[in-house]
């Protein structure tokens, strides 16, 4: 399908999505109807690189001078003013040095703090970008615009896009799953809303701590029958579906529901597996350690490799990274624990081959201050180390499908403050991550309450320079 | 679109080589003109500078004072000339005048669209008054009933198709019913429905479904859609904070819908019932659809523009909320409009005191209770304000020196400056504005534009605190009260955010209606917010669109898809009309009725179209797919409330109480209310309707997603809703009757409301004399959970993975709870030892305070039922270890965990998930926290079920 047939009409897109609008669907005498299940797969309409996507989120924002852009000049300027000031939510001072030793590592030679030692050893399979920037310093609005392309307004949700544009591979599984242990992240389900796309496109949440399937997607499990009285129940359906049918001739709505009772019933089981981790081998659940982080990276790649289209995996509730105080004993924590989990995801994807079509990103939803966070009047808990929010200039990395790979993108000035050499905005990293999945995100709009609308609005550019 | 900067045009680099000139113009050149041209040079720019308007093409073509913008353009954007550099300041990028110079090079063109004032207002068909012209002439003569169908018939038959017959009687009361009611119409109402031969027998049966108040029940959340109502602002589960009365609004939306109040005032009310004189107190009631919508805590323009986006897109068809930022692209609403409906919306509030509905009664001991906790929230709250103000202008008053200074060397210069200075110095500008106007800080009410960002967060938990209790006295049983909103009692006219931005204001525009519909020169509201005189506008019987828009969407409803189909856009980007004669026709008509909507389904119910076969047509399918013509009716699936309700209708469970508290859909057992009664929470609408594309109240809905995905299948097949229902009417069935074939009987009868045939029947019996082997029930747990009234009380529901009681606070989830108030409300986890041996226990006994602390904690203790009391523990803001070692246990003695409020019955919240070890064996109340044991069919259960999953049940014809 040409991309010029994908994208006519909003008939046509509606069409193309399998889904109808009102009591009645557009669809129903359009379809085949398989394609009435908005998450069945669609082609993407351009070449694409990547089949799907893993975005790893340090919420709260990770501080890009502690991790992955070494800024040498704040040694120097130690507890000293530095010559750039910009506007931050609280008051900050001095110069404040990285809280962590810089390491090279690799053939690439990249450096890596000792926060990500393990993430170090496979930066040679990164793209580092360091000159990524967004638009407000407070956490709301900077994961709306990392999440939806927009800091206030409601708009679906990255991942929700992308699932109305491509679908699942595996319609037995949601195809956008969003994984947070102990509860939601700051905004919570407002990070993956489908907005005004339709209901099927918001992410499922799946709480990492919970092991019961029934907890992590409801109705999953059948108690008032066996699996064999469950089938027959629906042999029966099937007959008495049949009859009625036999009198309503072309209607694939009544044949697309007798289908999803099919799928639902496959469903039960497959989610069953999805989930079930003690179905990996001992050495594979060692790689990724025994820790609550390694537990949910390695249920997302098993979501990944059964072609779940998007995964998104918070490191915790609320803002976990978002160290205004003690930045290096936080930092120090947060990382020691996803550290040894994200290597695993990494190597592992790159040992099945999945490396090659998954898109994997990693960072917050904005930067730390290199000055230092000061104690304000009723604000912070009045100790003086650690960092506030910096949405001018900060770290991301991407790695996979179609990237350059043992790369760096980009800089911030000397002390790490805003992003100065090739900068990226998030509208920019969006166009460029859909660039990969095969959108020209300049075409791939949804029309509602009268106007086109796109994940970048009226933003963003391809970064070409990443691509491999 | 929003935030349109340079930096787009910058970043754009040089054009690409498929990008035609206007397309050009659109990306590159067309940006930069509303970033820093329009506001001087526009149709919003008052005056107009240098007779140069950029915002139309004739402007552009004709150029200003300067003469053609050939010749002066290029030469202004390059600063060159120092008598004409433009924009003034900083000039335009480089790559940003190339941009300029290629769009030039090519003859500079501009879409022909392009315009504010000069927007074809007069071609938009939405905007011409609707007209009811003559029933056109139809070949056919017998077919068409009414109106409706010759206006129908004709476009039929211009096609070339042929209406479908009108459909059996069984057919037509089923459709009746669903569509009227959203519920089924029993057997024996089937049966006499055909039975009865009379020629009004059709008409008899539209008129009293009419009457019924299941139709109010079933229209109004049709209307609710269109309001995004929601009970909760958001994440009502966590915070427990819900609308106090939201409930109040659906309410009088039913019962307008009921009494066929006219549309006219249905939307007067809903707008402006505070400022209308003489009406009576209940539709104070009616503004919750001001008040419920989506609320920004942090942004006043978001929340304007979710009141104007729900009025213009809900009761206009309009898509006003695109011009927040630019004039509207397509349609003619000026950025102007939209600000001018933002003075209205930005200058109302919510009061202090919500007006009351019912009738004061003495108060009770529980009001006045309710009452001294308000009361003394609001004292806490002034309190704090009092103190920090105090701390913070003697704070600055340790500055005074820098501000004497700074107020001397503020003298003749610009707000943008002082602003500057300001920044440099680390001073405060509002502090320094208060010194410059009365040589000392901010007073006390103006106390928050100088709050820190403590006293931000601390004042939210304040206000929270406050939100909090009033919606647990609502949901307490408070008497009812409106949520009303009221006019600021000083009003301030908005200025145009240029390019969205609050930042960067640009005209005033005082309130007025839209230019499109009231001319470009009509008067400023003047009373108060102008929410009364917009209400008038909107209800003018010349508005050309509040009367079709609602046509429209009754049509909607009764045929699965408007004559427009785009419901909330009648503007150049939506659809035309199908049969726009026809939209005209009942648009009149519905006014003349006097904007009755019962009056209008009447007319539209009784036509041959409604009452066509839903038959498929090869030939007509070939002409027209979509039906758009309607050359038959449309089958259609339930949405989620009817499947739900006609559930509970069918196990003979439905309670037909109306109005009042919402309720939890996702409680087990099943609250067997009908659905328009559910609890929305915005933000996290429940799984069920969700998986069904409820409406997402986060903004207004024009129509709702028709998705077949499988966690509607798992709805059906494994929720414990619908094994509750087969149960029941399994059960119902089994008591009727005998025989297997009189069970099949007496199923379809109640799930149908018809006989089943002898096939059904021989299937059913076959089905029946399977025997299904039960599943094995998992082990039984040994925990309980309840409240300590009469020592221990189970509880009785469990929703949103908690236990929780009949009152509004008792509660406990997999990791602690929440005690009611008094010892009778304390929350009692049970372990029932089933063992006997040394026991321990090990836990941690917590309760969290928020910023501004209040309340005084919980109590929580350990009582054996052999030994009593064990062990006690208060915390408040801190936590306990609660460790027990070395005491014998018996089997069958009952260990419990009670937490109960103390004294003061606020912020009672706590975390407490004991483990306890007997032996070796060891049992975690976290782990094992489970609701109740899932129910198990026989196979009769089970076969009812089957019937609930088919198509059958789902669609109707």
């Amino acid at each position: 399908m040409s991309q010029r047939d994908l994208f006519t009409t909003r008939r046509d897109m509606l069409r193309q999505c399998g889904m109808g609008m009102g009591s009645v669907a557009l669809t129903s005498m359009l379809a085949p109807a398989a394609d009435l299940n908005p998450l069945s797969p669609k082609p993407a309409p351009l070449p694409f690189k990547a089949k799907r996507v893993i975005h790893l989120f340090m919420n709260g924002g990770c501080s890009h001078v502690d991790t992955f852009d070494p800024k040498p000049e704040l040694q120097k300027y130690a507890g000293k003013a530095i010559p750039i000031t910009l506007k931050t939510e609280r008051r900050t001072g001095a110069a404040f040095p990285s809280q962590f030793a810089y390491k090279h590592y690799g053939k690439s030679g990249i450096e890596v703090s000792d926060a990500f030692p393990l993430v170090g050893g496979c930066v040679d399979d990164l793209c580092v970008i360091r000159s990524m920037h967004t638009d407000i310093p407070n956490h709301e609005p900077s994961l709306m615009m990392m999440n939806c392309g927009d800091v206030r307004q409601v708009r679906p949700s990255f991942g929700s896009w992308l699932t109305y544009g491509l679908g699942s591979e595996n319609e037995n599984l949601p195809g956008f799953i969003v994984l947070c242990p102990d509860g939601l992240p700051t905004q919570g389900n407002q990070n993956w809303r489908s907005a005004f796309l339709p209901g099927a496109f918001q992410a499922t949440h799946i709480d990492t701590r919970e092991t019961q399937i029934e907890k992590l997607i409801e109705n999953i499990r059948n108690h008032a029958t066996s699996r064999p009285g469950q089938r027959r129940q629906l042999d029966l359906l099937k007959e008495l579906n049949h009859d009625y049918q036999e009198r309503r001739q072309n209607d694939s709505l009544l044949e697309a529901r007798v289908q999803s009772f099919e799928l639902a019933y496959r469903m039960q089981m497959e989610a069953d597996d999805a989930f079930d981790l003690t179905k990996e081998p001992a050495s594979i659940r060692e790689m990724y350690g025994d820790g609550l982080q390694g537990r949910q990276m390695l249920i997302a790649r098993r979501l990944l490799e059964r072609g779940v289209r998007f995964v998104q995996v918070w490191h915790g509730a609320g803002q976990p990274w978002d160290s205004h105080d003690d930045i290096k004993t936080n930092h120090g924590k947060l990382a020691r624990e996803c550290d040894q989990p994200i290597a695993a995801l990494l190597r592992d994807l790159k040992q099945r081959g999945m490396l090659d079509d998954t898109l994997v990103i990693w960072g917050g939803e904005f930067g730390r201050t290199p000055t230092v966070e000061l104690p304000d009047l009723g604000a912070n808990s009045g100790m003086s180390n650690g960092r506030d929010h910096n949405p001018y200039g900060f770290s991301m990395w991407l790695a996979g499908a179609g990237l350059k790979r043992g790369y760096v993108h980009g800089a911030t000035d000397e002390f790490g403050f805003a992003a100065v050499e090739k900068k990226v905005h998030v509208h920019d990293l969006h166009a460029t991550l859909l660039h990969l999945l095969g959108f020209d995100h300049e075409r791939f709009t949804y029309r509602y309450a009268g106007r086109d609308f796109r994940l970048t609005d009226v933003h963003g550019h391809v970064v070409k320079e990443l691509l491999a | 679109m929003r935030r349109l900067t340079i930096v787009v045009a910058l970043a754009c680099g040089a054009l690409r080589a498929q990008d035609s000139p206007i397309e050009q113009f659109e990306k590159k050149i067309r940006p930069v003109l509303v970033a820093r041209c329009y506001g001087c040079h526009s149709a919003q720019a008052s005056p107009t500078q240098g007779g140069l308007r950029l915002d139309s093409s004739q402007g552009i073509r004709q150029g200003g004072n300067s003469g053609p913008l050939k010749g002066s353009l290029l030469r202004a954007l390059s600063h060159q000339d120092a008598s004409l550099k433009m924009p003034p300041g900083k000039p335009l990028p480089a790559e940003t005048i190339a941009e300029f110079a290629t769009w030039i090079a090519n003859g500079a063109p501009v879409p022909e669209t392009l315009s504010s004032a000069a927007k074809p207002a007069a071609r938009l068909w939405s905007l011409q008054p609707p007209i009811a012209q003559a029933t056109p002439p139809t070949r056919n003569s017998t077919w068409a009933r009414t109106e409706i169908d010759r206006f129908v018939l004709a476009k039929l038959e211009g096609k070339g198709l042929t209406p479908q017959p009108e459909a059996d009687r069984k057919t037509v009361i089923r459709r009746l019913y669903f569509d009227l009611t959203g519920l089924p119409p029993t057997r024996q109402q089937v049966d006499t429905f055909v039975d009865d031969k009379a020629p009004t027998a059709y008409e008899r049966l539209v008129d009293d479904l009419l009457k019924s108040p299941r139709y109010g029940e079933r229209w109004a959340r049709h209307w609710l859609d269109v309001a995004r109502y929601a009970d909760s602002n958001n994440d009502a589960v966590n915070s427990g904070i819900k609308f106090a009365w939201s409930y109040t609004y659906r309410d009088w939306v039913i019962g307008a819908l009921n009494e066929d109040l006219p549309y006219d005032k249905f939307l007067q009310y809903q707008l402006a019932a505070d400022r209308l004189s003489g009406l009576p107190a209940r539709h104070l009631a009616a503004l919750g659809f001001l008040s419920l919508g989506r609320e920004f805590p942090k942004s006043v323009p978001e929340t304007v523009d979710d009141r104007i986006d729900a009025v213009t897109r809900g009761m206009l068809g309009f898509t006003v909320a695109c011009a927040r930022c630019h004039d509207h692209k397509f349609d003619p609403i000026p950025t102007k409009d939209y600000y001018a409906l933002y003075s209205v919306f930005s200058n109302i509030r919510h009061p202090r005191e919500l007006p009351p509905l019912a009738t004061p009664t003495a108060l009770s001991a529980k009001d006045q209770a309710y009452q001294q906790r308000l009361n003394r929230s609001r004292a806490d709250f002034q309190a704090y304000r009092q103190r920090r103000h105090a701390e913070m202008t003697a704070f600055f008053e340790t500055q005074s020196a820098e501000y004497d200074k700074a107020v001397r060397d503020a003298e003749g210069h610009t707000p943008l400056e002082i602003e500057e200075l300001c920044r440099l110095r680390q001073l405060n500008s509002h502090v320094l504005a208060g010194w410059r106007k009365r040589g000392a800080a901010v007073p006390l009410d103006e106390f928050e534009l100088i709050y820190t960002e403590g006293d931000s967060n601390n004042s939210r938990a304040h206000l929270n605190r406050y939100t909090l209790l009033l919606s647990q006295y609502a949901y307490d049983g408070a008497p009812p009260r409106a949520m009303a909103v009221e006019d600021l009692p000083q009003t301030t006219p908005a200025h145009v955010f240029l390019r969205g931005n609050p930042a960067n204001p640009g005209v005033l525009t005082p309130a007025r209606f839209l230019s499109a519909l009231a001319g470009p020169d009509s008067p400023n509201f003047s009373d108060g917010s102008g929410r009364a005189e917009l209400a008038l506008a909107i209800i003018d019987a010349k508005n050309p669109l509040t009367a079709r828009v609602m046509v429209n969407r009754v049509w909607m409803h009764h045929f699965g898809m408007g004559l427009v189909r785009t419901p909330s856009d009648f503007g150049f980007r939506g659809e035309a009309p199908t049969h726009p004669e026809l939209l005209d026709y009942l648009a009149v008509k519905f006014v003349e009725s006097g904007w009755s909507l019962k009056a209008l389904h009447r007319m539209i119910l009784l036509s041959s179209v409604y009452r066509q076969r839903s038959e498929d047509n090869a030939g007509a399918r070939a002409v027209d797919p979509e039906n758009l013509m309607l050359w038959r009716m449309n089958r259609r699936r339930l949405e989620i409330e009817s499947l739900r309700d006609t559930m509970l209708a069918a196990s003979g469970q439905l309670d037909p109480s109306i109005g009042g508290l919402p309720f939890l859909i996702n409680a087990q057992p099943a609250v067997p209310r009908r659905t328009v009664y559910a609890f929305i929470e915005r933000g996290r609408i429940p799984g069920t309707l969700a998986a069904f594309d409820f409406a997402s109240p986060d903004q207004h809905a024009p129509m709702r997603y028709s998705t077949t995905v499988p966690q509607q299948s798992l709805f059906f097949l494994n929720s414990p809703f619908v094994v509750e229902q087969a149960q029941a009417l399994a059960a119902r069935a089994r008591e009727a009757s005998k025989t297997n074939e009189d069970r099949i009987q007496a199923l379809y009868t109640r799930i149908f409301s018809r006989a089943a045939t002898q096939a059904e029947v021989a299937s059913g019996l076959r089905y029946l004399a399977q025997t299904e082997a039960m599943p094995v029930e998992a082990a039984a747990s040994p925990w309980r959970y309840g409240t300590a009234r009469g020592g221990f009380r189970p509880f009785g529901v469990f929703a949103n993975e908690s236990w929780q009681g009949s009152g509004v606070k008792a509660v406990l989830r997999p990791n602690g709870g929440e005690p009611g108030e008094g010892e009778d409300e304390a929350v009692v986890l049970r372990f029932v030892s089933p063992a006997k041996g040394t026991l321990s226990i090990e836990g941690v006994l917590r309760h969290n305070q928020g910023p501004v602390p209040y309340g005084d904690g919980v109590r929580g203790r350990i009582v054996s039922s052999r030994s009593g009391e064990l062990a006690s523990w208060s915390v408040n803001g801190s936590s306990a270890e609660t460790k027990l070692e070395g005491m014998a246990v018996e089997v069958g003695e009952t260990i419990d965990f009670i937490v109960d409020s103390r004294r003061d019955p606020e912020k009672d919240g706590f975390n407490w998930a004991p483990k306890i070890k007997i032996g070796e064996k060891s049992w975690s109340s976290k782990d094992e926290f489970q609701g109740p044991r899932p129910l198990r069919l026989d196979v009769s259960g089970l076969y009812a079920q089957v019937l609930l999953q088919t198509n059958e049940f789902a669609f109707v014809d």
